[in-house]
């Protein structure tokens, strides 16, 4: 047969077979195998995208990847991609990738070796250990995370390390700490086919999470009857799906949440045995913390007496009716009621007290661990959950859930890094924003923080308020900046220093996903020029400071922090020509594996992940020596960490009873809201085609020539007072800074009067020079949703992109 | 040339849905297959992957289209014809993207 006919066959019967288990929920009777092109080998890998943890499986010939197929054995997709998973291969293969180490030379950058790339690096970082500071993200492999912590916070005792993960989900951790005491979902994605009702705060996932999307509207297409609730603050794509669609005005996403809880108590639907049983009530404490203080039942009562669905209407915007279509879902006991949510609630200068209310709704009305029943924040990173919240990648934190402002937990890692006492810092590092405003700001005016040295990310154009928290270091002498990336992104652009870097299936890796899924790929490519592993980069760096003489490069018996030895002999792995005689991988997630016992995180032996198509911790090991993932956490049923013949148990609970938080939160107006100079409410996010700041989607030239720039959504009846039509170029200003772009009316999204949406992942038109900084006062996350701009004409005029 | 393996799930309405396969018959680089109750099952060939991306953009905006979802991608031809870039080109912040 002709090998073209031959493709073409496989591809059908691929699609023949998927198409048949959607259409009936299950595989049909004789599933094949992948198709088998001539030539191609094929090995798993989890997508390089979003953080809902799809697997593809990756063709290679001839040393290049040449074919993705959706992975039919993967739990998360069945067999399934969107169309980012179509061109994940092709994000390898951008003309422009970085392939050897440029160090800035006036406006113009020149190649230079590795060797003396890693020297500078080093010396930069033995002369003024404290100002250095790693900024990495949820694109960090387990093991890279896992290696970056290390180095800094058992290596050079500092705690100097922050992700941009504090700027997507920070909030989602606060509030999962703040309610259960410990982090993440209790549920899973295998709520989605179980749940009767689907709400989603602030959430698009037809754009955003469009396999999860899709296997609730498969389960519509087979006749399931499935209820669909948007609460958002603009029409998406998603809103065309759904039954319901209740637009609340910008932060009052809380005010609604109260409003239900209010109706629930009131009507006495609430879940009165689960809550006496499994729950506590408490409320902000003065001074504020994490934990609050606890209020009573009565006392918690009172404090929602104030919000009836006719107040909330009037604070939000969404009517009394649905307020209370809302409330009677919630107190049905014969209903599956699952949330999502995703930068909504956490990019939010209340993300904390929104995450909690959605916990809060959950365990009021008893709609908890059940399967269907589950309150679950998605992550938009491939390892936000894997490698910041797990491995602990943030200021404050330690691997496994622990923190270093507890003794405890510091004498824990050291004991298991084999360190003298007293070697990790019991002082958090600053956080992002801060962390960047130390950076922009000089020496001798309070700006500690003199080399950064950034990987897997883009602050450039990520960090909120640009102008003041990037712009001014790239201008102040002394301040040295360090960019690992693997295109020349804007962040990269400005540095002093690129390393280049391998990407996805050009190097091993591990990563977690939204579901407290740990999945697992081996390196099927090699990387282009000199574009060497992230990971290895930092253990190189690592091996350069002990051979300077830092202290803090050895552990209490003199060996080196990142030994690893093979039959009783040390191999240098800090040499790339060595790098992968042994599995560098499997060792440092061996390392990492030791933590996560102490927070029942439990992760199985590495050689487990690459068996599997991911497992969900805790994974437990049983009496045969198998290992047990466990899918819904805190329920009798599923969790081995409940106590025999309870039915749930909230075994890290902050009162140290079992009992999970309900938390009151009062509705409180935003810091920055429209007024007469600045009329209009700004919202930003993402869009189907692109990811993040675009620098791998941007490359794709459909992608771009499909979404080519960024834009302004306007609402039709304020474009028509400020006379524009689409394709005009309009001035959009904030007090922090200005923007022209063209405006888009009734285009894809329809935010209503009053509000902008502008996407952010156009590198040339950056919005974050336009947004606010302010942010949670627990998580730290920044508020990209909301701030004050104006919106005018511009003199000048281009095309509709 | 890259041959993609995709579902589509039609839309209920039985007149969106004779529209979407009509406009799906029509158009050349699809091949059909047979559908099981709402999901059908196709091949699309493209001269690049790149503007497959470009045809699943186009078919999530065809009425009587409600989702589409990849399965496969093949574009090993694509690469021994000596496209995409090459893994080997020198990048430096200097230069235009490809």
């Amino acid at each position: 047969m002709e090998r073209r006919q031959f493709i073409k066959n496989a591809a059908m019967a691929s699609a023949t077979v998927a198409a048949t288990r959607l259409a009936l929920g299950k595989d049909p009777p004789k599933p094949d195998s992948l198709p088998p092109t001539p030539g191609v080998t094929w090995d798993k890998a989890p997508c390089r995208f979003c953080g809902t943890g799809c697997h593809v499986q990756v063709g290679v010939k001839n040393g290049k990847v040449v074919a993705i197929a959706g992975d039919r054995k993967a739990e998360v997709n069945k067999g399934l991609l969107c169309v980012k998973g179509y061109h994940v291969g092709l994000a390898l293969y951008g003309k422009d990738r970085l392939t050897r180490p440029l160090l800035r030379k006036g406006d113009r950058f020149e190649p230079i070796g590795w060797d003396q790339a890693l020297e500078i690096v080093a010396r930069r970082i033995f002369d003024d250990p404290e100002g250095f500071a790693i900024y990495g993200s949820g694109q960090w492999t387990i093991p890279e995370g896992y290696a970056a912590l290390k180095l800094v916070k058992a290596g050079l005792g500092t705690n100097n390390i922050d992700p941009n993960a504090r700027l997507c989900m920070a909030s989602a951790v606060t509030g999962f700490l703040a309610t259960y005491g410990v982090d993440e979902p209790a549920g899973c994605y295998d709520d989605l086919d179980e749940c009767d009702v689907l709400i989603m705060w602030g959430n698009n996932p037809a754009e955003m999470h469009p396999v999860l999307f899709s296997r609730v509207i498969d389960r519509r297409s087979r006749g399931e009857k499935v209820t669909l609730i948007d609460i958002g603050t603009r029409r998406t794509r998603t809103s065309e799906h759904c039954q319901h669609h209740l637009l609340f005005k910008p932060h009052t996403d809380i005010a609604v949440a109260n409003g239900i809880l209010h109706l629930l108590l009131e009507r006495g639907t609430y879940d009165r045995a689960f809550v006496e049983k499994h729950c506590r009530f408490r409320a902000d404490s003065d001074p504020a913390t994490l934990q609050g203080k606890e209020i009573g039942f009565d006392e918690f009562k009172r404090r929602l007496a104030e919000y009836t669905p006719e107040r909330v209407q009037q604070i939000s915007g969404v009517s009394a009716q649905d307020i209370r279509m809302l409330a009677d879902l919630f107190g049905r006991r014969d209903l599956r009621i699952t949330s999502l949510w995703c930068m909504g609630p956490n990019q939010h200068t209340r993300g904390t007290a929104i995450n909690t209310l959605i916990h809060a709704v959950h365990l009021l009305s008893g709609h908890f661990g059940r399967p269907g029943d589950a309150p679950t924040s998605l992550t938009g990173q491939p390892s936000a959950c894997g490698t910041v919240r797990e491995v602990g990648t943030l200021a404050h934190a330690l691997p496994g859930g622990l923190v270093v402002s507890q003794a405890e937990d510091r004498k824990k890692a050291e004991k298991l890094w084999n360190l003298p006492e007293g070697r990790v810092s019991g002082k958090p590092g600053p956080h992002t924003v801060e962390l960047w405003r130390r950076f922009s700001t000089p020496k001798d005016e309070g700006g500690t923080i003199n080399t950064v040295w950034v990987q897997v990310t883009n602050p450039a154009r990520s960090l909120p308020n640009v102008n003041e928290l990037f712009e001014p270091s790239r201008r102040i002498d002394g301040k040295f900046l360090i960019v690992s990336d693997v295109y020349p992104s804007a962040t990269a652009q400005a540095a002093d220093l690129i390393l280049p870097s391998a990407m996805w299936v050009e190097k091993n890796g591990m990563v977690g996903n939204s579901e407290r899924r740990t999945q697992q790929w081996f390196r099927m490519v090699k990387p282009p020029g000199e574009a060497r592993d992230d990971a290895w980069q930092l253990i190189a760096v690592a091996r350069k400071l002990y051979e300077l003489g830092h202290p803090g490069m050895k552990d209490k018996d003199g060996r080196f922090l990142f030994a690893m030895e093979q039959g009783g002999v040390e191999v240098p792995v800090w040499d790339y020509r060595h790098y992968y005689d042994i599995n560098v991988d499997s060792r440092l997630f061996e390392e990492y594996r030791t933590f996560t016992r102490f927070k029942h995180k439990d992760l199985a032996p590495y050689d487990e992940y690459v068996k599997a198509r991911g497992l969900r911790w805790p994974v437990v090991e049983q009496p045969d020596g198998t290992w047990r993932e466990t899918k819904f956490r805190f329920a009798g049923f599923d969790d081995p960490y409940v106590k025999k013949g309870q039915e749930f148990d909230f075994y890290h609970s902050t009162t140290k009873d079992g009992r999970a938080q309900i938390w009151f939160r009062p509705y409180q107006p935003p810091p920055e809201v429209p007024d007469a100079e600045y009329p209009f409410w700004l919202c930003t996010g993402r869009v189907l085609e692109h990811w993040h700041t675009g620098t791998m989607t941007m490359r794709i030239p459909q992608l771009r020539r499909a979404m080519p720039q960024a834009y302004v959504e306007l609402n039709p009846a304020d474009a028509k007072k400020l006379r524009v039509t689409s394709g005009d170029l309009v001035v959009l200003e904030s007090r922090r800074g200005q923007l022209e772009l063209p405006a888009w009316i009734e285009g894809r999204g329809a935010p209503p009067p009053g509000t902008v949406f502008v996407p952010f992942f156009d590198e040339s038109l950056p919005i974050n020079r336009v947004t606010l900084d302010a942010h949670d006062p627990f998580s730290k996350q920044p508020d990209y949703k909301k701030c004050a701009v104006r919106v005018r004409r511009s003199a000048r005029r281009i095309a509709r992109p | 040339m890259a041959i993609s393996g995709l579902v589509i799930t039609l839309d209920d309405d039985p007149e969106r849905r004779r529209a979407a396969l009509a406009a799906l018959r029509a158009d050349e680089r699809l091949t059909l297959g047979e559908p099981t109750g709402n999901h059908l099952p196709l091949i699309a060939e493209t001269r690049r992957a790149r503007e497959g991306v470009e045809l699943i953009e186009d078919l999530f905006t065809q009425p009587g289209v409600r989702f589409v979802d990849v399965v496969s991608v093949d574009m090993s031809d694509e690469l021994e014809d000596g496209d995409p870039a090459s893994a080997d080109s020198v990048g430096d912040p200097s230069h235009e993207e490809g």
